[in-house]
This record gives C-alpha cells, structure tokens and sequence, in this order.
C-alpha cells in the first residue's frame, strides 16, 4: 500500500502531516461540550476521549468554543492523538508530494514548520503533531492529562 | 580619476522609503499574485511563500519591517518583485520583495555613498550601503544574501 500523508485545511492554514494518520473526520457537533472547570473538549473515538485542539493563524491554541470550523480531524502520530478542528481534512498519497526547506528567512525562535511542501499545484505547511504539542499549542491541560484516555 | 557608476533598480517598498537592488538583481516583476501561502509562525514581515518556476520563493515585506506596518493589504502590495542572488553556497535563489509601485532605474555612482535613512536602526543587518537619490533621499542598498540568507531581527524589539 502506498505510503499517505494528511492534509488539514484551517482557513487559509494548510497543514500537511507525513507522518500521521487520518483516524477519521467528525462534525464538530460530535465534539463533547465544555465542561465547567474544565476547558479541554474531547471527542470520542473508539472508546478513546481524544482532546480537541483549535487553532488560530499562527498555530496557536485559541478558544474552542469559538471557533467556526465544522469539521474535527482526529489523527494518530505515534503515540500522540489529537483532534484538530478544520475546514476539510484528508489523506493523500505520499508520492505526489515535494518538500521544500523553510527559507532561512522566515525562521523564528518558535517556528515549528520545517518544511513546505507541494502537492498537485497547492502548498502545505509541513507540521508534526508532536511538534504542536510541545510548541504549547496544546489545550490547557486536564485534570486527566493531555492525552487520550479511555471514556 | 572618475568616480565608478553602476545603475541600479529603486524599489518603493514603503513610501517614501525607497530602497536599491543592482541592475542583473531583478528576475521577474509579478503584478498581483495568486496562491500566496501563509506559514505560521514566520516572521510578520515575511509570513508568505509561493511558487514560481517550480521554486519556492519567500516573500518579504519591508515596510513592514522598516516602517512597522501592520499589514499589508492586497490593493497596498500588488507588485512582487523576484530578485536572484548567489548563496553562501554558490547557487543561483530567488526571494520575492514586495513593492508598492513599479521599480526604476537610476544611473548611481560612488560619490553619492550617504548615511543610511534614521528612522530605522537596523539598516545595517540587511543592506550593503546606502546612496543619496536627489528626489527621494537616502536609498538603502539591499544585501540580498544577508536578507534571505536567515533569520532577521526585529530591530524596533523594544521599541515603544
């Protein structure tokens, strides 16, 4: 099977995961409501409580209750899961895509896209999961940690 | 012994700041510009890239660098120019500068060297030297490897 990479598009933000998996694309009417006390908003997957991140133009976590995506993208990176929520998601095939190298001029002391990368004419913003979480683009954390957890 | 004359290419980037590329230093004008793409977290005065010739391109926006613009707006900065240059490593790139109008050619000689512009301090982190242009002034020349070569510092950080 050839190898798939994931593209998640947030407003003018297109994002290109290599290294993730599409686990699958939701309403965001299926991500739970805020909890009181608690800002983290998750959404259920196969039994796992996925915490739910929206983001604003420069990667940053911003208020999940007002955002106006209507998509959930719920994606696997290893150990790490995360929804991102997004205007469309998919997955596309890893051979039609070319990387290009951040141009040095655009480097920041916390820049976390490495690498721009082509695919059929559109540029992506190449991005890892992991990266976004350590970055701090995390939702605040919940009393039951960052990552997924049995429902 | 005459002074040494070369032409160069005046580009309003940020009204009335003018700045010079040399004469071989423009590789393409683009009037308007379709499929910009915004990186997060780049810098605010180079936040897109966009392809041309099957090359990535960054596109830099001095004004607001220089004159701490807070945006540009697409009616305010139609005019890409794509400018080349020789690498550290000695290959040909291509960065793109955003410009407010049309550039222009003047003829500019070594008698016309001046004191960069004062109402920027970091001039001298992106420009090789600075003529005097009898109608718009101090005009710095742009070092194009250093500009495109890494990371540029906000020199107003701090700045009220």
């Amino acid at each position: 099977m050839a190898a798939e990479c994931v593209r998640v598009v947030m407003g003018k933000i297109r994002l290109l995961f290599p290294a993730a998996e599409l686990l699958a694309v939701e309403p965001m009417s299926r991500v739970d409501a805020p909890v009181a006390g608690n800002p983290v908003r998750t959404i259920d997957h196969n039994g796992l409580s996925v915490p739910v991140a929206v983001f604003d133009g420069d990667l940053r976590a911003a208020p999940t209750q007002e955002t106006r995506r209507r998509l959930c993208a719920v994606l696997r990176e290893g150990d790490s899961m995360l929804g991102l929520a997004c205007d469309e998601a998919g997955a596309i095939s890893a051979g039609g895509v070319r990387f290009h190298a951040l141009p040095p001029c655009m480097q920041t002391a916390d820049a976390i896209i490495p690498a721009i990368a082509v695919y059929d004419g559109a540029l992506f913003s190449v991005c890892k999961i992991t990266d976004l979480l350590r970055a701090g683009a995390r939702p605040p954390a919940s009393p039951g940690g960052p990552g997924p957890r049995r429902a | 012994m005459s002074a040494v004359a070369c032409r160069a290419w005046l580009l309003p980037v940020a009204p009335p700041v003018h700045v010079a590329v040399g004469a071989g230093e423009i590789a393409h004008i683009l009037a308007g510009r379709q499929g910009l793409h915004p990186v997060p977290r780049s810098p605010r005065w180079c936040r897109d890239v966009f392809l041309w010739q099957g090359q990535l391109v960054p596109l830099f926006d001095l004004g607001l660098l220089v004159r701490r613009e807070t945006a540009a707006g697409p009616a305010s900065g139609a005019i890409i120019m794509i400018v080349a240059y020789a690498s550290r490593e000695g290959d040909i790139r291509f960065g793109g500068l955003r410009a407010r109008g049309l550039p222009f050619s003047r003829e500019v000689n070594d008698g016309q060297m001046c004191d960069y512009p004062a109402d920027y301090p970091g001039w001298e982190r992106i420009a090789a030297s600075c003529f005097a242009d009898p109608v718009h002034g101090p005009v710095p020349v742009l070092d194009l490897p250093r500009l495109f070569g890494g990371p540029i510092d906000d020199a107003r950080a701090g700045d009220a």
